[in-house]
């Protein structure tokens, strides 16, 4: 039997389970990554989409690292690798599995290497050189290198910007840690700002230097306090973080 | 970080990092796995070959014991009695298969000097 065949066969064997073990058997959303990654590489005999969600950034640059998945929208691969150094920054690995840390991991030292990490154009990790794929490199080894080419791929207005094609912003850490909280509240789908902001306390996230959480020293205190500038607040929060918008409607229905 | 002692996990991460230091726990692991044939040969044990596939390291011998397990895994049952097998919530398992797959149908089981050109994880 040839290797093609070989191909086809399990091709077709991942059709017949790969759809199930993405929508039914309730994977997590960076599991869902592996497997549009293993759907890619056969050609998509499943047809699974790549999840886009902010919070799975750093999983699709180690995919992209490793030449798994292809490149499609180049704003969006520098979005991920900005959203990836972040996560990085801002959450823990200890709750993470190891195959999604060392994931992560790869990621950040393949952008390090791509010269998206550099900071002030010092690289602490590799020279740019190291980037390139050599003529005789694997499949996987010349996609990842392109793949890093379009990360250092900026138009010429934008080569005063950061290394990722933004402004550099400085702000305040606790930002950082917020903003990060939000991402992961986001993904469990709250359905009004009052449980983002029990999830806020419940988290025991850091408040904003904003009112009217510095006032009552607290989420929910500042939410009650001020309700109105509070939900201000997260509203302007959300919209910048480009989170999916709360379920529209009341949220309390009359029986 | 969660961690594990599983063979595969040990394999993905050496794989996905591509460190010198992996590499002698990466060839152990790929030679274990290697050695098993026939119904010993698990999909977390095809799945470890694939990744080796891909990653340039695979002898002889391997590269047949890559090419049986992946037509014994494709004829596998994702389902007895409603109930899906481990396989299917088994992520990198599945990458491995995949990758490994890719990797045969593109170089072929019998592409020479594949391990020299990929370099971290050469003989």
């Amino acid at each position: 039997m040839g290797d093609t065949d070989c191909t086809r066969q399990i091709g077709r064997w991942f059709s017949e389970f790969l759809p199930n073990s993405y929508m039914i058997y309730g994977p997590d959303d960076w599991q869902r990554c592996f497997l549009a990654a293993a759907d890619q590489q056969l050609g998509r005999p499943a047809d699974l989409s790549m999840p886009e969600s902010a919070a799975t950034a750093d999983v699709r640059v180690g995919l992209l690292s490793r030449g798994l998945i292809h490149v499609g929208d180049q704003k969006r691969v520098r979005e991920d690798a900005a959203k990836t150094l972040d996560l990085a920054v801002q959450e823990s690995n200890k709750d993470l599995s190891c195959e999604r840390a060392a994931l992560r991991l790869a990621a950040v030292e393949w952008l390090a290497r791509a010269g998206v990490v550099a900071d002030e154009g010092k690289n602490p990790f590799l020279g740019q050189s190291e980037i390139a794929a050599s003529p005789s490199a694997g499949d996987s080894e010349r996609q990842a290198a392109e793949s890093a080419q379009v990360l250092r791929a900026q138009e010429p207005q934008e080569s005063r910007k950061g290394p990722i094609g933004r402004k550099p912003v400085r702000r305040n850490q606790k930002y950082r840690l917020i903003d990060g909280a939000l991402q992961g509240i986001a993904e469990s789908r709250p359905r009004t700002q009052e449980e983002v902001f029990q999830a806020l306390e419940g988290r025991h996230v850091v408040i904003p230097p904003a009112e009217p959480f510095m006032a009552g020293r607290g989420w929910i205190a500042g939410f009650r306090r001020d309700p109105a500038a509070a939900r201000a607040w997260l509203s302007k929060r959300w919209a910048e973080l480009s989170l999916s918008p709360l379920p529209r409607g009341p949220k309390n229905p009359k029986k | 970080m969660v961690a594990s002692n599983a063979p595969l996990s040990r394999v993905f991460s050496a794989w996905v990092l591509r460190r010198p230091e992996d590499q002698e726990t990466f060839r152990s692991l790929v030679n274990e796995a290697a050695a098993r044939i026939g119904v010993a040969q698990s999909f977390q044990t095809v799945a470890i070959l694939g990744f080796a596939a891909e990653a340039g390291y695979l002898r002889e011998g391997h590269r047949e014991a890559l090419r049986e397990g992946l037509l014994r895994q494709a004829g596998r049952s994702a389902v007895i009695d409603d109930v899906p097998m481990a396989f299917c919530l088994d992520v990198v398992g599945i990458l491995g298969i995949a990758v490994g797959t890719k990797s045969c149908g593109r170089h072929g089981l019998h592409s020479p000097n594949r391990a020299l050109v990929l370099g971290v994880f050469a003989q």
